[in-house]
């Protein structure tokens, strides 16, 4: 026997090779071999040592099986009764719940876009009429400019009758004849007196696709939109409107 | 209903044990208990400790019985897998209280016993056993586990493989650096303290 065969010996189970040692042959081996009758002994005592505490393992304390008992009874009494709880007062995970919320966010954030992407906006030119904003005017509309600039600071009266103030009108008509209470032609969009409209209005002038305001377009209208000036009060709120022909 | 359950496998008895059945969660228990509070007691030297781990393992056996898949180990390895991460998530907590016992410790327990030959066997025996459980404690935790798992809990290399999920031949080989490392750790614990501590001259009027 080699050392080598020796050591392999000792590399499987302790348990299995330490019989092996009465072998004649090993024993012949350590007899001849110091460091191997050595290895052999501090293995020997290694085994003897593990089987030392291996024996004096403390057995399962009968405490721990009732602790364990209990704890399973109570498991299921909390179990039964979250199944018998209606669906709202069960358990909220915190992190379902985040995971929930960043979905609907993202759905949000996505259909917005995709309403910014897919839905066409109408071209509208704004005439704010003593502001810097004048280039944006189609330069055909500039003569129209000083009609609007005239209904530029008005103070309005208060109307006589509103039976249908704030309600938009598509006919054409009506949005000519308009309420007599505004500047020459302007149909009213809502109630405005001294009170609720304090201060000077501003008139912007805009283009809208004639659909939106029920006309059918004409070669008049090129490409289908038509010119309205929009009466619009300090507050950023429209308070009439006018079509321009 | 005991005998009823008796031929059922510990995964069958773990589904009914999660379906409500006590006489199933019994049976697996009492199959299960012992290796599961070996395996705890010899990686925490501590039998609360040990008696905690068992009872956070079959908790969440319970808890997490359905999350059991049959392909991938019997029951046992993984009501072990449980038990090694409560071990690990004590170690940690309890690490920030006391360390791990060192080479010194080991001194002291050997010196200890070096000077009781006046008291009973038992005494020194537990005080033998002690020092050795040290020593198995403060080995790295990947020669502990599989010096605990082959050696102290006596499961094959193959079950021990398929707990720690690694090799049979790396098992082999970490058990045999681990015994080294252990034969070495007792050794020099049992080295008599010949030499006097250079302390002052109370320690000799004392």
């Amino acid at each position: 026997m080699t050392c080598q065969e020796l050591h392999n010996y000792f590399d499987g189970d302790l348990r299995v090779d330490t019989d092996r040692l009465s072998d004649l042959e090993l024993a012949e081996h350590t007899a001849t071999c110091f460091p191997c009758n050595r290895f052999v002994e501090e293995q020997r005592e290694l085994e003897e040592h593990l089987r030392v505490v291996r024996d004096s393992a403390p057995a399962v304390p009968a405490s721990l099986d009732n602790a364990v008992g209990a704890n399973y009874r109570s498991f299921v009494l909390e179990r039964s009764c979250l199944a018998k709880s209606t669906p709202l007062t069960r358990r909220i995970y915190p992190r379902a719940a985040l995971g929930w919320a960043a979905a609907v966010a993202f759905a949000v954030v996505v259909a917005y876009g995709g309403m910014r992407l897919f839905i066409p906006r109408p071209h509208v030119w704004v005439d704010r009429q003593g502001t810097a904003q004048q280039p944006m005017v189609p330069p055909a509309q500039r003569t129209e400019n000083k009609e609007t600039a005239r209904a530029h600071k008005i103070t309005p009266k208060a109307p006589k009758s509103h039976g249908d103030s704030g309600k938009r009108t598509n006919n054409p008509a009506l949005l000519a004849e308009g309420d007599k209470s505004f500047p020459t032609r302007f149909q009213s969009l809502m109630y405005c007196d001294q009170i609720s409209c304090p201060g000077a209005m501003e008139v912007i002038r805009v283009q809208l696709p004639s659909p939106v305001m029920g006309l059918t377009p004409t070669s008049a209208r090129i490409g289908g939109a038509v010119s309205a000036d929009i009466l619009v009060g300090p507050d950023g709120i429209a308070r009439g409107i006018r079509v321009v022909e | 209903m005991t005998d009823r359950l008796e031929g059922r496998s510990d995964a069958e008895l773990l589904e009914l044990s999660v379906a409500g059945e006590e006489s199933a969660f019994l049976l697996l228990y009492e199959r299960l208990k012992t290796s599961i509070f070996r395996y705890a007691f010899y990686m925490t030297n501590s039998k609360p400790a040990a008696e905690e781990v068992t009872q956070e393992v079959f908790i969440s056996l319970l808890k997490d019985g359905e999350r059991y898949r049959k392909a991938r180990g019997d029951v046992a390895a993984f009501a072990f897998g449980i038990a090694r991460n409560f071990v690990r998530r004590l170690q940690k907590r309890e690490r920030v209280y006391q360390g791990l016992p060192t080479d010194e410790v080991l001194e002291k327990i050997s010196a200890s016993q070096a000077g009781t030959e006046g008291l009973s066997a038992q005494v020194i025996r537990n005080q033998g056993i002690e020092r050795i459980r040290t020593a198995i404690a403060s080995l790295p935790d990947h020669y502990r586990q599989v010096i605990v798992l082959c050696d102290l809990c006596e499961l094959s290399y193959a079950e021990a493989a398929c707990r720690l999920a690694c090799a049979v031949g790396t098992v082999r080989s970490r058990l045999n650096r681990a015994r080294a490392l252990l034969v070495q750790k007792l050794k020099q614990s049992k080295k008599p303290q010949t030499e006097l501590p250079a302390a002052g001259t109370e320690e000799c009027l004392i």
